[in-house]
């Protein structure tokens, strides 16, 4: 099994237990910030707002793994960040050069552009389904690559 | 819908990314809850997701951690505060009434903490042990000198013959 396939504890108490996260799980948290927030200086600024702050001492972990809780946290934080930062949003996208490469386009869209998966799929001029679909197409793809 | 349509519809890769709506996201944990199969296959995707997630690993600059280790100090203990800061703020602060005599001091720490007036009394006892020594040693040599001259003088004496008076 792998490292991040295993279930953590749902629970962290101490401060101490942030910093062993952050030792565990500061690399990948990391890499889903820069992927979102390409500028190093503010990607620190939100990882330290990520393992400093109470969020992480209170996040719901509903499938024990501290990973993917780490993940999401990481990404809310960073698409807040660059909110926050008046990043601006791509404004057009041509439905025909995205349908080319549609679970990269969608998953690029969803999980760092923050659109949601109606928006998407209004965008794109697809159905929530077809989306959908594409973001697991995307997983699989990752997964065999 | 079948639980194996569900598990490929993307809905759950969408949910454990946090991708979906409120509404959604509640009917996706209704469907969790009600089929245990499901449940089974969340946990595993979960994982799945994570470790594809873990091949884009980027190490953090090794600052950042120190940054953090200080933010997340615990601020247990507060500083020590001597009989002096102690008096006074019992005279401005009523709060102060109601506190023990004890003193919360740092239990890790392993220094003796004195107070600051002792500083000036060691330097002081030092200065003066030095002032000591040096007149101590002066007033030896002073007086072994004094010890030889006299045993030189009387040498002299006794080498010298004595005359008879006329």
């Amino acid at each position: 099994m792998n490292e991040w396939e295993r279930a953590t504890p749902s629970v962290i108490t101490k401060p101490t237990e942030q910093l062993a996260l952050y030792d565990r799980y500061g690399s990948i948290a990391y890499g889903v910030i820069l992927q979102i927030l390409p500028q190093a200086p503010q990607a620190q600024e939100v990882m330290l707002d990520l393992f400093t702050s109470t969020d992480l001492l209170k996040v719901p972990n509903p499938t024990g793994n501290m990973a993917l809780t780490i993940i999401r946290l990481a990404r809310a934080k960073a698409l807040e960040a660059k909110s926050r930062l008046g990043v601006p949003l791509p404004s057009t996208v041509d439905p025909d050069t995205a349908k080319a490469n549609l679970p990269d386009t969608v998953f690029n869209l969803s999980f760092r552009q923050g659109y949601s998966i109606e928006a998407i799929a209004e965008k794109l001029q697809l159905t929530k389904a077809e989306v959908l679909k594409a973001i697991h197409d995307y997983s699989i793809a990752f997964r065999q690559a | 819908m079948k639980t194996s349509e569900y598990q490929t519809s993307g809905i759950l890769e969408a949910y454990l990314l946090d991708l979906v709506s409120e509404t959604d996201r509640r009917d996706v944990e209704q469907m969790i809850s009600t089929h245990p199969e499901l449940q089974q296959y969340v946990v595993q995707l979960s994982g799945q997701l994570a470790a594809q997630f873990g091949q884009g690993l980027v190490p953090p600059p090794p600052s950042l951690r120190e940054q953090i280790a200080l933010r997340t100090e615990p601020q247990a203990v507060k500083p020590y505060e001597g009989p002096y800061e102690r008096r006074s703020n019992q005279q401005t602060n009523d709060a102060h009434k109601d506190k023990s005599d004890y003193v919360d001091v740092q239990v890790s720490n392993t220094h003796i903490q004195v107070h600051k007036y002792w500083r000036p009394a060691f330097i002081a006892v030092f200065i003066l042990s030095k002032i000591f020594l040096v007149f101590g040693l002066y007033y030896y040599f002073k007086a072994q000198s004094q010890a030889d001259e006299i045993q030189r003088l009387n040498q002299q004496m006794q080498q010298t013959p004595v005359t008879a008076p006329r």
